[in-house]
């Protein structure tokens, strides 16, 4: 009886501990190299030429084609500086400078993934389109309704997630991730 | 008391076991992954392009809503794959994945000397069935030869839209590029390319 009892013990621990770890890593990305910068984090091992088998893992779950981090590097972010989740109905004031890519974009979706809906223009931002001032450092607004100057639409979303994809970008090969500067996220204010 | 604590200690070590054999199926079984989404599009060996998301659900997760993309599942049980692409005078890129969805190849606009591409994906037997008839590359023709890790998997396109006045350029970039089975022998390709190398 005493037996019984503690091998049901040692088999739920087994369960819980194998299947919830498994559950745990795959869903908030454990196990695989990151690169932090700020609230930014992005994931390099799905780019690189030899995977670790959580990143495999993670790639069959999602069903993503990550480019290699050699050509690609993809940062993303749910919470501003402080670590505040964002929020659709906050405006926020994202400013940054010169990063080390042949050129990056910026984009906005809700936290599952989708794209808002309207204007493209309005929820992806190009380091082609977006306004600089002489020192090349840049301000976005990211905020629920249309504001002068560059903005991205936060319009009708509860939670916000950025992406920041930087492509052609030498700091995976040069070594100079770790130390990579990405634009600060200030929440202005909420309605 | 004691015992317990032993039969506790050896549920986490199987829990350990459990957790490492989970990870490692998963890949095996997932029914999501990018090789089974990409077969929505259509058969393999041709080229399909992406429509950008219009209800705001992406065709493709983790997309760059300011890209273009177009996808080629390849089979290259009956031949070698021959990509015949066009690169744009903006950013452009096509990268080549095994059927885990791992990418084992790339190159960008910038990689590439002039403006058209013939990229052969083959197996290690057919890359020595063509390799033979390769001479150096031609001056408007970037012409590569790439080693696949196996039969199945699929090269992804994409190309940089940086207003809407470039969808024009996307569409012609698209049109001119084709993504086909094709057996070395008997390529035009091929025979075109001893004949620039002989003479």
């Amino acid at each position: 009886m005493r037996n019984a009892f503690n091998l049901v013990l040692a088999l739920i621990i087994a369960l819980v501990v194998g299947l919830g770890g498994t559950w745990y890593a795959l869903t908030y990305e454990k196990g695989v190299e990151t690169v932090i910068a700020g609230p930014w984090r992005a994931v390099i091992e799905v780019g690189t030429a030899a995977p670790n088998p959580y990143a495999r893992a993670i790639l069959a779950r999602t069903g993503a084609i990550p480019m290699l981090a050699t050509e690609s590097i993809t940062f993303r972010t749910l919470t501003d500086s402080r670590g505040e989740p964002l929020r659709g109905a906050c405006i926020y004031r994202l400013h940054g400078g010169r990063i080390d890519a042949r050129w990056w974009t910026l984009t906005v979706t809700d936290d599952q993934g989708r794209e808002p809906i309207g204007d493209p223009a309005s929820h992806a931002a190009t380091s082609i389109g977006v306004v600089r001032d002489q020192d090349d450092q840049f301000e976005i607004i990211l905020s629920p309704t249309a504001r002068p100057g560059n903005w991205l639409s936060s319009g009708g979303m509860a939670n916000v997630a950025l992406a920041l994809r930087l492509y052609d970008t030498p700091l995976y090969v040069n070594g100079s991730l770790g130390g990579i500067v990405l634009p600060s996220i200030t929440r202005e204010r909420c309605s | 008391m004691k015992f317990t604590i032993l039969w506790a200690l050896g549920g986490l070590m199987l829990g350990g076991i459990i957790h490492i054999g989970s990870v490692l199926w998963v890949p095996l079984t997932a029914e999501n992954d990018s090789w089974t989404q990409l077969a929505g599009f259509g058969p393999v060996n041709m080229l399909h392009t992406i429509a950008p998301a219009s209800d705001g659900r992406p065709a493709l997760p983790d997309t760059d809503p300011s890209l273009r993309y177009a996808v080629c599942r390849y089979d290259l049980t009956d031949g070698p794959l021959l990509i015949i692409g066009q690169v744009p005078l903006v950013y452009w890129s096509v990268a080549l994945y095994d059927r885990r969805g791992l990418n084992y190849y790339a190159l960008n606009d910038r990689l590439v000397a002039g403006r058209n591409i013939r990229l052969w994906v083959a197996t290690k037997q057919q890359l020595l069935a063509i390799e033979p008839q390769s001479p150096e590359t031609a001056a408007s023709d970037e012409r590569l030869l790439i080693g696949a890790p196996g039969v199945l998997g699929f090269a992804v396109f994409r190309v940089l839209v940086p207003g809407p006045s470039f969808e024009a350029t996307v569409a012609k970039t698209f049109e001119a590029t084709s993504c086909g089975s094709f057996d070395p022998l008997a390529a035009a390709d091929l025979r075109g390319w001893s004949r620039s190398g002989s003479g």
